[in-house]
């Protein structure tokens, strides 16, 4: 079976370098799969469920936003945070979302910087609850 | 000379106290350190990989219409009128020559193009007191974030920066920090962040085999990207991102190198007050003999006369 290299990484450390049949992710533009070979591409990671399918079985990772690049059969992704289904605590992570939300809701006047921040993390935690959701039993 | 053994006991007593705090902040440092420089080490994946990318973006078959504001980015300019730099110090003293050294290598670059031209913005207590204290334009002043655990302090840091060279305020924007190599040795430098350009730059070494992190691969020339959403918009979004990238990496490194250096220059602070607090306990037994036998002497004395 052809491969090709993940090499997901964050800010903090390398999450993932090994190989794997296809990659699962969203962009800006939409849903796409990477399989070996892919022509060079960068583009835009958004926050979401990463699956990255290894020996048939599926490894799921929640990602916040990044940038992602193919290029020589090697993916990179740099992404701001990323964790497997099983390190999130689902509980504080809906707690957080409840409350970023609420924040975002409740100001009349937000700094575009503050707005962005406060999005970009709501969009983290939603993904971190998709994830959970979807994956763990 | 009861009076002169007393003096010394108080000097003995308030080096020894001395060397208690500078041993105590070494060994905080040290722990510090460690921290600092694991997280420094664990970016540095990300931070060539990040490199990588903009290398194989400039190598690549890359075009502008002449009007984008990405232009900007990948070009030398010629004449350069307006430079900022962001220079990485500390928020605390006593750490030998680490905030000196950033300033030394800043000072040879602004006397060459003029004070008025250079625009600093900096990081750190320290490196602002300096700065304004030799009339360097400081144009903005940061506290530096002593315990980062993620970029946040700099994000908006980047995105001025950004924002600035995109909209011509600047023509060309440097980076000054230490960059830790080990626990001794740390070197201060100045590196170019905007434009990029092909030589090293920000936290890339020429001798990039010594150091721990990925090797990226060269792009052939006529290599074409696909760009999702389009080259602009993926453009506009990923150079702000690289800033940060950069910034936050100096951040890192300028962290393990102030932790590095205090605790050097706080272990040879205990070793000097070692050395003294010895040479003064020999100074205290001499005076202390010398006075008894001067007492002894005079009591003899006394005897001699009375009998």
């Amino acid at each position: 079976m052809k491969t090709l290299k993940l090499k997901l990484v964050t800010p903090v450390k390398t999450i993932f370098d090994e190989d794997v049949e296809q990659v699962h992710l969203n962009t800006e533009d939409g849903e796409i799969t990477v399989l070996p070979n892919h022509a060079p591409l960068v583009s835009i990671l958004r926050p979401g469920i990463l699956t990255a399918k290894q020996e048939g079985k599926d490894v799921p990772m929640a990602v916040a936003g990044g940038a992602i690049e193919m290029f020589g059969n090697t993916l990179v992704i740099l992404a701001d945070t990323a964790e497997h289904p099983d390190e999130i605590d689902l509980e504080r992570a809906e707690k957080k979302a409840q409350k970023l939300a609420q924040e975002i809701a409740s100001k009349q006047t937000l700094d575009i910087t503050t707005y962005k921040t406060l999005q970009r993390q709501l969009e983290r935690e939603q993904a971190r609850i998709g994830a959970v959701k979807r994956w763990r039993k | 000379m009861p009076s002169h053994t007393k003096e010394v006991k108080l000097r003995l007593q308030s080096i020894n106290n001395t060397r208690k705090i500078t041993k105590a902040m070494e060994l905080v440092s040290a722990a510090k350190m460690r921290k600092a420089t694991e997280a420094a080490l664990l970016t540095r994946n990300y931070h060539s990989l990040a490199w990588g990318i903009v290398d194989r973006l400039i190598n690549s078959q890359l075009w502008f219409d002449s009007i984008s504001p990405v232009k900007r980015f990948f070009e030398t300019e010629e004449n350069i009128n307006h430079t900022s730099i962001v220079a990485f110090t500390s928020n605390r003293g006593l750490c030998g020559a680490f905030n000196t050294n950033i300033v030394k290598t800043i000072l040879p670059y602004v006397e060459k193009h003029g004070k008025k031209n250079v625009s600093i913005i900096t990081i750190g207590n320290r490196g602002t007191v300096a700065m304004t204290s030799l009339g360097l334009n400081v144009e903005f002043a940061h506290k530096k974030d002593d315990a980062a655990k993620d970029d946040a302090s700099v994000l908006e840091i980047a995105d001025v920066l950004y924002k600035k060279f995109s909209e011509k305020k600047t023509d060309k924007v440097m980076v000054a920090y230490s960059d830790y190599k080990s626990a001794i040795s740390q070197e201060p430098v100045l590196k170019q962040l905007f434009p990029f350009e092909k030589e090293p730059q920000v936290g890339r070494e020429e001798d990039e085999a010594s150091r721990p992190g990925e090797k990226n691969m060269e792009a052939p020339k006529t290599l074409e990207y696909l760009y999702e959403p389009n080259k602009y918009d993926l453009l506009e979004y990923l150079i702000p991102r690289i800033a940060q990238v950069q910034l936050y990496q100096a951040l890192l490194e300028s962290n393990a190198s102030e932790h590095s250096a205090r605790m050097v220059a706080m272990k040879s602070a205990s070793d000097a007050a070692k050395e003294m607090a010895d040479d003064l306990v020999l100074v205290f037994n001499k005076a202390r003999q010398s006075g008894i036998t001067q007492e002894i002497a005079e009591i003899s004395a006394g005897r001699a006369a009375v009998s």
